[in-house]
């Protein structure tokens, strides 16, 4: 596969080639610190970043989306215009839970549509981590600082230049028609492994439970309750979350036209699997925390063989009353090994 | 709309027929005609699926399936008024055209039934895909292919019984037997008196070449099952049916978790031996 080097001076030039007929779609600064969002000047992206506030998985599943249009006289499937995408600059977690949604969108044959739409029309450059976030801990759940899963390119930043390696045929063709930068030197490809060594080593282990059995034998585990006393139920842990998946569907409608919509849920909500009876499974919050960590580390891992937490850290930060997921990890653990 | 590509879009039905089916006048029994004979084609089910009904403008909800799929040209859907959207359902008047999404999830297990005694246990406006499944069994072109089929159905007072011709017609019918029971009788009633888990261990139907299924509200499937364990029924042949909050009922937005399973699409059915390994979330 094709692996370029791109001089930063030449980096608007590539992009700008690259936005040519696609769209593009990177980390910008905001009031808020960083955030994905659409560029039209290429000048303005932003890749001298740790992570973003939000992750950019809005891009293949956006927050809110409408499925059908209707009116009195009936409906109609309203799939997304996807343009082509390119979404630039991600972190490699964050490419990484990407592919984890993959997964899900087509789980056993049943294809979503709309996220498929999407899908097939987004080319991913991940950007690998040399400066890793005070949270991250992408190594303990099975990433990498230069992790290339979920990416069609993966960029590393050498400083005054950039080593653009080509990961699928999409991407190869990516920076095929972008036509800027030269091919790589051996030097160049021997400093992005340093980077990448040298970011690996400062990420903190954090202990992680993978015995399943074991973690299906602590779910009536007082340590649930525990770390739920100070969970508010906001769910801004699973909305900032790269993997969180979960949707409702609504129909939004005024004198009987309008939109049946699909918008980001959570787990964290009461109301989630509140039936029309009264009766709720999910009653009290340790129920509802226990769900986000299970679902995360037990349930996915049995559906799909995989954690369904990439280690981007956004939970840990997001929380407005400092549950650390790395904690409640460890604790499960302990508990998991002396249970 | 192109349903049969894009599993959140319902087919159009049309209203044809409405049964009032109790005295508080809040379950109702709705007879859907696909708009579109291609689409009705397309809607292949098994007794136990569900689907979900869309008002557009209301939403949707998941409903059994109270119809045998050997019941051809509609679909019967009975439909308790609790929310945004049956509540609307109610106020249909005939000739109304809707959605139907689906049909979705896990279906009775007819090719382990075939061959077998088939109990059959329901409580409350929970026997509707048993009914689908009563009704499927007796078709003639079915009827052969099983056993002897017990059916045992409660409800709290007469007038809350579903399908009440249908009970009648099945008592008199020799191809199964019928027991009928409500929690209290009124004077017209000649029937059983007292709960289902009760009648069934007074019934006592043997657990050998048989299976059971049992559909009914959380506190009547809680007391049956330690007497459908008493008559000798396993885990694995004791079969129920859940219900559970839904939205998009393909296994995708994740509402109806138990565990790592989905109700929608690896249930609603279920044999007690596969809930036993599942956290009792539900």
């Amino acid at each position: 596969m094709l692996v370029l080097t791109l001089a930063k001076t030449d980096l608007a030039t590539f992009l700008s080639a690259v936005a040519e007929d696609r769209r593009l779609v990177g980390p910008v600064s905001d009031r808020a610190g960083t955030t994905f969002d659409e560029i039209a000047d290429p000048t303005t992206i932003c890749l001298d970043y740790r992570n973003s506030g939000l992750s950019p998985k809005g891009v293949v599943f956006p927050q809110r989306e409408t499925l059908l249009v209707f009116d009195a006289e009936g409906g109609t499937e309203h799939r997304p215009e996807a343009p082509e995408t390119v979404l630039f600059g991600v972190r490699p977690c964050d490419a990484r839970a990407v592919s984890l949604l993959d997964k899900v969108f087509t789980w056993e044959g049943t294809e979503d549509p709309y996220y498929l739409d999407r899908r097939r029309r987004t080319t991913i450059v991940a950007l690998a981590c040399n400066e890793p976030g005070a949270a991250c801990f992408c190594t303990s759940v099975g990433g990498d600082p230069a992790d290339e899963t979920g990416a069609d390119v993966l960029a590393v930043d050498l400083g005054d230049k950039m080593l653009l390696r080509a990961i699928t045929e999409r991407g190869e063709e990516l920076l095929k028609t972008a036509g800027v930068g030269s091919d790589a030197s051996e030097a160049d490809i021997q400093a992005a492994v340093k980077a990448a060594d040298a970011a690996r080593e400062r990420l903190p282990k954090t202990p992680i439970p993978t015995d399943l059995d074991g973690l299906r034998a602590i779910f009536e585990d007082e340590l649930w309750a525990q770390e739920a006393m100070t969970c508010l139920g906001c769910g801004a842990c699973t909305y900032a979350c790269p993997t969180c998946h979960c949707f409702d569907i609504t129909d939004e409608a005024k004198h009987g036209a309008g939109e049946r919509v699909r918008s980001w849920d959570t787990c964290a909500f009461p109301l989630f699997t509140l039936h029309g009876s009264g009766h709720n499974p999910r009653p009290a919050k340790d129920a509802r925390v226990r769900q986000r960590v299970l679902h995360k580390f037990l349930y996915c891992p049995e559906n799909f063989d995989d954690i369904f937490c990439v280690g981007c850290g956004r939970c840990v930060t997001h929380c407005p009353t400092g549950i650390d997921i790395r904690r409640i990890l460890a604790r499960v653990k302990q508990r998991v090994s002396t249970a | 709309m192109s349903a049969m590509s894009n599993p959140y879009v319902p087919y159009p039905v049309r209203i044809d027929q409405i049964t009032i089916e109790n005295d508080e006048r809040d379950l109702k029994t709705f007879k859907l005609v696909f708009v579109d004979p291609e689409h009705e084609r397309a809607f292949a089910h098994v007794p136990g699926q569900f689907a979900e009904l869309s008002i557009l403008g209301k939403g949707e909800c998941p409903i059994g399936i109270a119809s045998s799929p050997t019941e051809r040209g509609y679909l019967l859907f009975t439909v308790k008024k609790t929310g945004v959207v049956t509540a609307d359902l109610h106020n249909s008047r005939e000739g109304r055209v809707i959605g139907v999404r689906g049909p979705l999830g896990k279906a009775f297990p007819i090719d382990r039934l075939k061959g077998k005694n088939v109990v059959i246990v329901g409580g409350g406006f929970a026997f509707t895909t048993l009914r689908a499944l009563t009704q499927y069994i007796l078709d003639d072109a079915n009827r052969a292919g099983f056993g002897e089929v017990t059916v045992i159905y409660g409800a709290r007072n007469p007038g809350e019984l579903l399908y009440k011709d249908e009970l009648a017609a099945w008592q008199a019918n020799a191809e199964l037997e019928t027991h009928i029971t409500v929690d209290k009788g009124d004077d017209a009633w000649s029937g059983h008196e007292g709960f289902v888990p009760t009648i069934l261990g007074e019934v006592a139907p043997s657990a050998d070449n048989a299976l059971m299924v049992v559909c009914g509200p959380p506190a009547m499937v809680k007391f049956t099952l330690p007497v459908t364990a008493k008559l000798g029924f396993a885990p694995a042949d004791t079969i129920l049916s859940l219900e559970m909050r839904m939205k998009c009922g393909i296994g995708k937005c994740g509402r109806c978790n138990i565990g790592g399973r989905y109700v929608c699409k690896d249930g609603p059915v279920f044999t007690l031996e596969e809930l036993s390994a599942l956290p009792e979330e539900y």
